[in-house]
């Protein structure tokens, strides 16, 4: 290599030229988007769960504390009957047990419901970490999932042909899929069937829902429950799917921010969906710019980039956003009278 | 009297739900409770931590019961109490190390606390008044938005070096909060500080400015009903923005303890979720500065014996604390559940109990 062609090749790898580069490569787009579909699937999961709760008047700020349950449970089901499958529906199962707790305390005795939203999740983060000692023998963390006994990815017939729409769409382990099925079925589900009809009118007219006959006490239990098992698939996706085990605070705020796509999708499953994806684009992005600076902005710190989607959350409320997108009887228990 | 039975029931029954999972685990409850009393309040070194770990938890109780009062949620208390705990850090570094009249350079500190956490408070307070966006979304996003910023600012540009945690440089010593152990006959090293004192003092002060005085008086009439108070002349909007600030400034405040009393620097990661538990604590305490105080110490024994019970079982670990305030705050806001049957029985028994031990 001569002289010219080596100081063009360090040019070309210096910190400012590997960052024009990055932004022109295709194979990085297809790893960014692919993440971004991947790191989506949690919170698309909890925002449904919470879209299930508050439509039918159950505020639940308890997401995250229900997904940390149900990705413990889910690595302790993988692990002791050596099946992912298994693992998922333990995920589900224990944080709908957690989540009847919410559900009996605001449905049945009245609490406040955001101050049972803290409760569980105060308690889940104590119960989940208090197990994995007791059946793990270390609070931190489960052991690791081996590759055999872990959740395989599946490629979709035709769609992987495509170039790049395939590899960014196909090669997901199935509870992508799942989720971006629910979501279409939750919309239709809400918008098309009886049930759904009665769901909306259970949050927004207690009273008027009643008097049709229609069980609000119970449906409300019924909607909290679902939102459990919908935590507990993100939970698992956490545990089983995206990670192989299960470790302490690993949702990390998720619930949260599965929260806060709900509001911004203004309680409605298509839109949450979008926010999810906007949520999980940054969180992608921001594990690809640490170190990578970017064109004319030089390197951003990745706490800055982290901040982004609550910085947007909290923009998007104070200017388009009333509190007239929420469901009317939100929060307010149903008394009969 | 009625809403103090109702915390002790509520005590006993989340107990009571804990024995039954640690027998679940497999290790004696009453072990369990044991090790649960002796650790928090077996003996002074004991205690001593509890009152260091109730200290944060009065400040931040207050400042949700504060909001609470106003009708607001205040659950940005830990982004809150991190702004209060790096302004008093960075701002403290630069107090000189000698100074004859140190307690003005402290009542300072406590300013900087109190602002910075204000200034973190108001946000959501004027986002509620004005853009009418609900404040429990604004200040969970604040928390998140809190910690990282400062993670950063510790990190890249307030990092002490000579350490390898990421954390601030240490406060001279003339603006630290001096031990209880000066006064009172504790361990040289343990680390409650004058901070408690501190703590008692603002809810004796919150609690004239909320039942003695007229804006007490406001803030309460909006806690009522917003429409009521806006109708009777009452300027809503600003008692939304005062209380927020005012909250956010009483979980700032929290810095005194850790910051100025302990840890003598900002530390990432120093509070143990000590403003989720002042929600807690508050709800606990029923709103009101005495009950808040009892609670904190409550909740403050509770993390304290954690540890202990870490050590002294064998499958146990301190996440049973967790787990245990988690079903207090279950129980206590369940109002629903002091009204079943069975429990009417039993809240009746205990009422004509205390009653005739009264006359006897």
């Amino acid at each position: 290599m001569d002289e010219k062609n080596s100081k063009k090749y360090e040019a070309f790898y210096s910190a400012e030229g590997k960052g024009i580069m990055l932004w022109l490569d295709l194979a990085f787009w297809v790893s960014l988007l692919s993440s971004t579909l991947r790191l989506s699937t949690p919170l698309t999961f909890a925002a449904l769960g919470g879209f299930f709760s508050e439509r039918s008047g159950v505020v639940n700020i308890a997401l995250e504390g229900l997904m940390l349950i149900g990705a413990f449970a889910a690595a302790w089901g993988n692990l002791y009957f050596q099946s992912s499958v298994a693992g998922v529906l333990c995920g589900i199962l224990a944080a709908m047990l957690v989540a009847s707790l919410h559900a009996v305390a605001c449905v049945k005795f009245k609490a406040d419901q955001i101050v049972s939203g803290m409760a569980i999740n105060i308690f889940a983060f104590g119960l989940a970490p208090m197990l994995s000692k007791a059946l793990f023998g270390t609070r931190g963390s489960s052991p690791q999932i081996l590759s055999e006994i872990h959740m395989q990815t599946w490629n979709i017939p035709l769609l992987e042909k495509i170039p790049f729409f395939g590899d960014v769409l196909s090669h997901h382990i199935p509870l992508v899929y799942l989720a971006i099925v629910f979501v279409f079925m939750t919309h239709l589900w809400s918008k098309k069937s009886a049930l759904g009809l009665h769901h909306r009118a259970v949050g927004d007219h207690p009273e008027a829902a009643d008097s049709l006959g229609i069980k609000v006490n119970r449906f409300r239990i019924v909607s909290v429950l679902c939102s459990g098992v919908l935590c507990g698939l993100a939970g698992a996706f956490l545990s089983i799917g995206h990670g192989s085990g299960f470790a302490r605070n690993m949702t990390s705020g998720r619930g949260y921010i599965a929260l806060t796509a709900m509001i911004f999708g203004k309680w409605k499953p298509i839109p949450t969906f979008f926010a999810c994806l906007l949520f999980g684009f940054t969180d992608a992005l921001q594990i690809r710019m640490q170190g990578t600076p970017l064109p004319g902005l030089g390197e951003i710190p990745p706490q800055f980039v982290q901040l982004l989607p609550y910085v947007v959350t909290m923009v998007v409320l104070a200017g388009f956003i009333g509190s007239s997108q929420a469901p009317k009887a939100l929060g307010i228990p149903y008394i009969k009278e | 009297m009625k809403s103090l039975i109702r915390s002790i029931i509520a005590l006993f029954l989340a107990l009571a739900c804990t024995g039954v999972l640690v027998s679940c685990i497999g290790e004696s409850p009453w072990q369990v409770y044991k090790i649960l009393f002796t650790s928090a309040f077996g003996s002074l070194s004991a205690f001593n931590y509890t009152l260091y770990y109730a200290t944060p938890l009065i400040f931040t109780g207050l400042a949700v019961a504060l909001a609470f009062h106003v009708g607001l949620f205040n659950i940005g208390c830990e982004g809150q109490l991190y702004m209060g705990a790096f302004a008093t850090a960075v701002i403290g570094t630069y107090i000189p190390a000698q100074s004859s009249f140190p307690l003005l350079w402290i009542a300072l500190m406590i300013l900087v606390a109190f602002l910075a956490g204000a200034l973190w408070g108001i946000i959501p307070g004027l986002l509620k008044a004005y853009r009418g966006s609900h404040e429990v979304i604004n200040t969970i996003m604040m928390n998140f938005i809190s910690i990282s910023l400062l993670t950063y600012f510790a990190l890249y540009h307030f990092k002490d070096h000579s350490i390898q945690a990421i954390a601030t440089p240490l406060i001279p010593e003339t603006i630290r909060i001096a031990k209880l152990s000066s006064w009172f006959p504790f361990e040289h090293t343990s680390p409650a500080n004058f901070a408690f004192f501190i703590a008692l003092g603002t809810a004796y002060l919150l609690y004239i400015f909320l039942w003695k005085t007229r804006y007490g008086f406001e803030y309460r009439a909006v806690g009522k009903s917003l429409q009521v108070a806006h109708s009777t002349g009452i300027n809503v909007k600003k008692v939304l923005i005062f209380s927020m600030a005012l909250s956010g400034g009483l979980a700032g405040l929290v810095a005194l303890s850790e910051v100025l009393g302990h840890l003598y620097r900002f530390k990432e990661g120093f509070s143990h979720g000590y403003g989720f538990l002042g929600i807690a604590v508050a709800l606990l305490g029923r709103n009101h500065p005495l009950g808040i105080v009892l609670a904190s110490i409550l909740f403050g024994a509770l993390h304290n014996s954690g540890i202990a019970l870490e050590f002294d079982t064998a499958h146990i670990s301190r996440d049973l604390v967790g787990v245990i305030q988690g079903l207090i705050i279950l129980v206590t806001t369940s109002d629903g559940l002091f009204e079943l049957p069975w429990m009417k029985k039993i809240l009746k028994n205990m009422k004509l109990s205390i009653l005739q031990k009264g006359k006897a």
